[in-house]
């Protein structure tokens, strides 16, 4: 039997879900500058336009975590420790999924975007695919380029290497390391359950000292402080710096009806 | 750049987004890492080797995975550059990446490639939409099209009175590109304390994941039945429902609500796997990758690994918290769950999710609501899957071949069958060529079974598993037959005689009668290899403890001199194909232990 369509405007699962975000140093737009109408006029009618993003929680711009001062004191949560996310699920009442010492940096540098048709022959079309019959041929897309591919574009030589990159100067410009198209920095000291008691709700609380997971996201070596053996430098890789990502190619983004 | 009129936006009626990724490729720089982060436990090991501080305690472990990597398996299509310069590898000389072109097998000496030019294709994209699935009104034990709650509905009508729900759906397409998956690990062991090590691997994955899917819908376990009389309990029944678990989990009396966020995940992936330890360098360094051997480690090709994790709407992921066995309560020692809850002793249930024959085929028709019922249809699955023709009838019994036409006996099992039971297959598994498979009548060449066509020679390494090593050495295998239990007359089954298949792996193929099931006794056991002339060179003999002793049924006790096999460095060695079939996981939990530590 075939299962009935249903519209996007419904596509959340409702009343799953519910997040407590204490003290958040949240959400910084760092590097977002504000367009006119002028100025959007004389860029969109062109190549697309281009935008980074920088999103933060809790962290500096280098990626060290934000001071403590800037975390409040909520409750018994203090000297920082109320910069945390918890989390609630359906049915999991009192139960808090917390992730404590949670900060991190996603930044995505240089998208372009415009708009695009899609091709117009078959490719790997599978009427056993989820389209079905949908026939998506020379429909339009918005389209995301990203990195190397936004900055190497048409035929030839450097910077235009994307349609015949067969000369020596692309095949150089297209494999440099190039780890620049988006950074990403995410460290949780540790996740672990909270429940809720006399009337402190759990995500209020450290009553657990230990971490079921930590984790992150970093990148490089060099000599650092040693968590473990202050004040002693050990060489390792616990610095705060974000990884460095390369990202090729374009994404297209297209809705679909039957 | 194309302008979107109103009239073409108004083609996109919102019943779904695709993604669709061209040229795509994902670089992590090589000292870019995820880190698992370890901590001091209690009870920390004082002492290493064989002392008394290395015994019954813990070390701390740091996990870290260095330039995960998805790129082309090679030069992608249309992105021709000369010299295969998009394949490249880490090396520390220059700091740098440098081309390794096709190094290895099959380009897995290789981690990173260009980029992939369909990762997903306009017509066969990543799908991110919202579907509405719903039960279909079949009785109990029909299984229909599968949707079924937690508490037994099949109902079309919506929750809570049937089995209607909306779902949230991220889809891989079902045709892509082959790609490349890699990464480097480093394994940090027992950090501010003794016995302190460093573990390097690389992990190199060529295939794709169509078919995947990630569903995310509310789980339907309640403590109060939709259209039931009184709360049950899914392993007793509300009639057996005498012990202290009754009380527990959807037991009598219990205000157990599971209505929870699920996590509902498909996992569909096909190709080469290589993981590989020998390095390069004499002293790795924490946080430094380094630069991996070309050929050694431990590959499986032409795997296809389909693991259902969930089922719409009695089975799925949840988080969770540990809970008492008895009382059903939370544990609050901080650890948490991902469980997959058991499935309910409920007939609309577990009808579905075995999927079961409604009528195996005539030569088996007593086994219809035998112990064996599920045996029954899944062999017909598989046989179904395999062929209708010749290599099928070699799995047949005589009665079935003789009696009744093949989908007869062996009907096709619902559509069903294929979402509830996953398979994982290492290697093609080039079945047998005779019947009963006692002995291939053509067996393959040497040069064929090199090149991984028809079973595997000992050195291909086209197929299957095998590992490579560095240094020379010898391998022996003793190898098993397999048995055709219920014609085994030491395992009586009074009432399935002939039921089931006889399949024999020949080893000493002189000595055998290439068709008399009366020489099973010597005919194929175990045994050792033979000349170069059957298995290509070398063999060299050694005085080891015989085959005879372990598996056959006529032990001779001692030790003998058996040909073994010398692997050359950087040679290869196959241990075959191999598969599982109908797989299915009942219950599943992992929990979380480090924050009682």
């Amino acid at each position: 039997m075939k299962p009935t369509m249903h519209t996007l405007t419904r596509w959340l699962i409702t009343g799953l879900l519910l997040v407590a975000s204490l003290g958040a140093h949240a959400v910084d737009g760092v590097g977002l500058q504000e367009l006119d109408e002028d100025e959007m006029n004389g860029i969109t009618a062109q190549q697309g336009i281009a935008v980074s993003l920088e999103y933060r929680i809790n962290a500096k711009e280098d990626g060290e975590p934000v001071d403590s001062s800037e975390c409040p004191t909520v409750g018994a949560l203090t000297g920082g420790a109320s910069c945390r996310l918890a989390l609630n699920y359906a049915d999991r009442d009192g139960m808090w999924i917390v992730l404590k010492g949670y900060r991190g940096i996603l930044f995505f540098k240089n998208v372009r975007l415009d708009a695009v048709s899609l091709p117009g022959s078959t490719v790997h079309r599978d009427l056993a695919s989820y389209m079905g019959g949908y026939d998506p041929n020379n429909k339009p897309a918005i389209r995301l380029t990203s990195g190397n591919w936004a900055r190497a574009t048409g035929a030839g030589t450097p910077p235009n290497c994307e349609a015949a990159p067969t000369g020596a100067a692309c095949r150089t410009y297209m494999n440099q390391p190039n780890y620049n198209d988006f950074t990403l920095a995410l460290n949780i000291d540790s996740v672990s359950m909270e429940f809720d008691s006399g009337g402190t709700p759990g995500y209020l609380r450290n009553a657990i000292p230990g971490a079921a997971v930590s984790m992150r996201f970093a990148h490089g070596i060099g000599l650092v402080p040693d968590p473990d053996n202050p004040p002693n430098v050990k060489v390792g890789p616990y610095t705060n710096d974000p990884a460095l990502v390369r990202l090729d190619g374009r994404l297209q983004i297209h809705g679909f009806g039957f | 750049m194309v302008e979107l009129a109103d009239d073409a936006l108004s083609d996109a009626t919102g019943d779904g987004l695709t993604f669709i990724w061209t040229d795509f490729r994902m670089l992590f720089h090589p000292e870019s890492y995820f880190e698992q982060v370890g901590s001091a436990g209690s009870n920390t090991c004082t002492g290493t080797g064989n002392t008394a501080g290395n015994f019954n305690c813990w070390r701390r472990g740091d996990l870290r995975w260095y330039g995960l990597n998805a790129s082309a398996e090679g030069t992608a299509v249309g992105q021709t550059l000369t010299g295969g310069v998009w394949n490249t590898t880490w090396t520390t000389t220059a700091g740098n990446m440098t081309q390794c072109a096709s190094a290895g097998v099959a380009g897995l000496g290789c981690p990173r490639g260009g980029p992939i030019a369909l990762f997903a294709a306009h017509d066969n994209p990543y799908i991110l939409r919202v579907m509405q699935y719903t039960g279909d009104n079949t009785a109990n034990n029909v299984i229909g099209n599968g949707i079924v709650t937690y508490q037994g509905s099949t109902s079309s009508a919506a929750w809570p009175t049937g089995a209607t729900q909306t779902v949230l759906e991220w889809l891989a397409p079902t045709r892509q590109d082959d790609y490349r998956v890699s990464f480097w690990g480093e394994l940090e062991v027992g950090r501010g304390g003794t016995g302190t090590g460093l573990l390097k691997s690389q992990t190199i994955i060529s295939g794709n994941a169509a078919g995947s899917q990630l569903k995310f819908w509310k789980f339907t376990q309640t403590s109060t039945s939709p259209g039931a009389a009184a709360p049950y309990n899914p392993l007793l029944g509300a009639a057996g429902c005498t012990d202290a678990g009754c009380a527990g989990v959807d037991g009598a009396g219990s205000t157990y609500n599971n209505r929870t966020m699920t996590i509902d995940y498909t996992s569909w992936l096909r190709g080469d796997f290589r993981f590989s330890v020998a390095q390069t360098e004499a002293t790795p360094v924490i946080g430094v990758p380094v630069v991996f051997h070309a050929t050694e480690g431990m590959y499986f090709r032409n795997s296809e690994v389909f693991v259902p994790l969930s089922q719409p709407f009695y089975q799925a992921l949840n988080l969770n918290v540990p809970r008492n066995t008895g009382t059903n309560a939370a544990i609050t020692d901080g650890n948490i769950t991902l469980e997959m809850p058991i499935i309910p002793n409920r007939t609309a249930v577990w009808t579905r999710f075995y999927s079961l024959n409604t009528s195996p085929g005539t030569g088996t028709a007593s086994v219809r609501n035998a112990y064996d019922y599920g045996y029954a249809t899944a062999r017909s699955a598989w046989l179904r899957n395999v062929s209708l023709t010749n290599d099928a009838i070699n799995y047949m019994p005589d009665a079935d071949i003789t009696t009744a036409p093949f989908p007869t006996n062996y009907p096709a099992p619902n559509a069903n069958y294929a979402k509830t039971h996953g398979f994982a297959r290492w290697g093609d598994w080039y079945m047998c060529t005779g019947r009963s498979c006692i002995l291939p009548l053509d067996p393959n060449s040497i040069a064929d079974a090199d090149a991984g066509i028809g079973r595997n020679s000992w050195r291909s390494e086209g197929d299957g598993t095998f590992f490579k090593n560095i240094a020379s050495y010898t391998a022996y295998s003793y190898r098993p037959f397999t048995v055709d239990v219920a014609n085994d007359p030491d395992i009586a089954d009074p009432v399935n005689t002939d039921t089931y298949t006889i399949i024999r792996y020949m080893s000493n193929i002189a000595a055998c009668n290439a068709v008399a099931l009366t020489n099973e006794e010597t005919c194929g056991y175990g045994g050792d290899y033979r000349a170069a002339s059957d298995f290509g060179s070398p063999v060299s003999s050694q005085t080891i403890l015989p085959s005879e002793n372990f598996w056959n049924k006529n032990p001779v006790g001692g030790t003998a001199a058996r040909n073994v096999v010398v692997v050359p460095a950087n040679g290869t060695l196959n241990i075959g194909d191999s598969r599982l079939e109908g797989l299915q996981i009942q219950y599943l939990r992992l929990q979380t232990y480090g924050s009682t530590f």
